[in-house]
């Protein structure tokens, strides 16, 4: 079996169609893309012993006593914990194991991915099914966040190297599978649910176990179709000169001195402010949508408090739809605007997303002040594109900057970024809101201070881009060192 | 780059084999096929907006 993972058996052979990687890719982002939509869980959770209605505990049972309770209902606050777990660990994992991940290759990391993955579903199922949340934590949380972090940053590396011409277009066709993954499994798992539920059960161990199965499946087919390149491999009729621009090195930066560089810390703020505005924006999008407009909605001059349940359950349907769309809009920017840096370039790329996006967030109160649902649903969408295009162009953003030698580790270590966004903005968001509501501003307007400390999160992000240049001379690895690197990568020395 | 300027470019040690694309076809269908049923039911909820 070790023979099977190793890195030797993965390299391409001659005849190797390179447009084969990026299914692959594609059946692992995909898969642990479900991440985000756990959320449709969270309902059937909250009432796992009750069934029909959430078992409440007692009201003077304190935080710790409720986690150990195994006689009355999770509370959905508990269950979001879930997500706070799911980016830190990935977070951690793609920075811990990323030097491991260059040398032992893709193939092993994917199979490691898929266990983790795979295997921490089946352990949610059981604490689903003992009613203990310990085990859901650290199931999906812990063991399948590590999945996550060893998944998401698998084939980052090998598609750089497969596509040296388009390595925008190919992370973006990879990174936009993980922002598919809930699309996916989000409805796919509330069928399993409808088809498992009982009088006397939600079905939700069930699902876990089938989708578990489901994903280690997808997950290791995907591992084993991965290929990478011989090393010096270039499309042919391809020069690296061609292309070559004073942001794109031919040369490599060692895992261990790219945080050294004022590049890393650069990147770690354009990538961490891009995503901390988009999360913000992506958490708050339903219920602003809602309180925002209200009854305008439904065809009503009232507001939202001012609608009846029905009114109320048919602006809530608008507003799920309108989460919907802004995940399409997720998914296109990743594959589209990654595709088009290749062409402007990296540094223009994310000029446009710090520039253009503070313009739209600022302009989107007034959107909302005149109404116009239409302008409102638009500025969202492109502003969706643009988060979605920050996480799918910044491998290849590294890989220009630091060369592609370590490119999958320094973009796990990147990711650290990715989680204290993942903090950052759900916190800021919650808080400005909860003060302007305390401060007395009426709740449909109370977004507007919101976006425009967002925006200034943007402009923080655009000076980091502005800053951005090659890296000096002395931080680049020495032939010596980079034949090392690459022996103990177990890359073939250039045919 | 398109799949058919791949091949009409590279030399012949490094063209893919004409079973390669064969290949290539039924892994982005077998990715594809969950994606657009993805994409599908997601545009259903997302046009209650347009109503």
């Amino acid at each position: 079996m070790s023979s099977l993972l190793a890195k030797e058996r993965t390299i391409a052979k001659v005849g190797f169609n390179r447009w084969l990687v990026p299914p692959a890719a594609l059946a692992i982002h995909l898969s642990i893309g479900m991440a985000y939509g756990f959320s449709v869980f969270w309902l059937p959770l909250s009432k796992a012993l009750g069934v029909t209605e959430p078992l409440p505990c007692p009201p003077d049972l304190g935080w710790f006593e409720h986690i150990i309770a195994h006689g009355c209902d999770w509370k959905i606050s508990t269950l979001g914990w879930m997500y706070t777990l799911f980016f830190v660990y990935l977070g951690s994992s793609a920075a811990v194991f990323g030097r491991w991940l260059e040398h032992a290759g893709p193939r092993k990391a994917g199979v490691v991915a898929a266990w983790c993955w795979g295997g921490g579903l089946l352990i949610s199922a059981l604490g689903v099914y003992l009613h203990e949340i310990r085990l859901l934590w650290l199931g999906s949380g812990i063991i399948g966040g590590c999945g996550l972090g060893l998944g998401y940053i698998s084939p980052v590396s090998t598609l750089i190297k497969w596509f040296p011409d388009r390595r925008g277009m190919a992370t973006g066709m990879a990174i936009a599978g993980f922002g598919g993954g809930a699309m996916i499994g989000a409805p796919l798992a509330e069928l399993l649910m409808q088809h498992y539920a009982t009088p006397t059960s939600v079905g939700v161990w069930e699902t876990f176990v089938t989708l578990g199965i489901v994903y280690f499946i997808a997950m290791l087919c995907g591992a084993f179709a991965y290929r990478v390149p011989p090393t010096g491999w270039k499309p042919s009729g391809w020069e690296p000169s061609a292309t070559r621009t004073s942001m794109i090195t031919n040369r490599h930066v060692h895992l261990y001195r790219a945080p050294n560089t004022p590049q890393f810390w650069m990147l770690w703020g354009v990538l961490c402010m891009n995503v901390s505005a988009g999360i913000g924006v992506i958490g708050m999008a339903s219920p602003m949508l809602q309180e925002v407009f209200g009854g305008g909605l439904v065809g009503l001059d009232l507001s939202l408090a001012e609608l009846s349940p029905e009114e109320k359950k048919d602006v809530a349907l608008i507003a799920a739809g309108f989460t919907g769309l802004l995940s399409l809009f997720n998914i296109l920017g990743r594959i589209g605007w990654a595709s088009m840096s290749d062409f402007i370039g990296r540094k223009t790329t994310y000029f446009l997303f710090f520039a253009l996006g503070m313009a739209l967030y600022a302009s989107a109160p007034y959107a909302g002040q005149i109404g116009h649902v239409a302008l409102f649903v638009a500025l969202f969408c492109i502003i969706l594109t643009m988060y979605g295009g920050g996480f799918a162009t910044i491998p290849a953003y590294l890989a220009d900057i630091f060369g592609t030698q370590f490119v999958g580790a320094i973009h796990g270590r990147l990711l650290t970024a990715w989680s204290t966004a993942g903090v950052l903005g759900p916190v800021l968001v919650n808080y400005i809101r909860e003060f302007q509501i305390e401060r007395g501003v009426p709740v449909h307007q109370a977004y507007n201070v919101t976006l425009y400390v967002l925006a200034s999160l943007l402009l923080v992000g655009l000076v980091c881009n502005l800053l951005m240049r090659p890296v000096a001379q002395r931080y680049y690895m020495s032939d010596l060192e980079l034949e090392t690197e690459r022996r103990l990568a177990h890359e073939p020395a250039k045919a | 780059m398109s799949p058919r300027a791949d091949r009409g470019s590279q030399s012949p040690m490094e063209r893919p084999s004409p079973a390669s694309w064969f290949l290539v076809a039924i892994a982005w269908t077998l990715v594809g096929i969950p994606l657009g049923w993805g994409i599908y039911i997601t545009l259903e909820k997302a046009l209650v907006l347009f109503r």
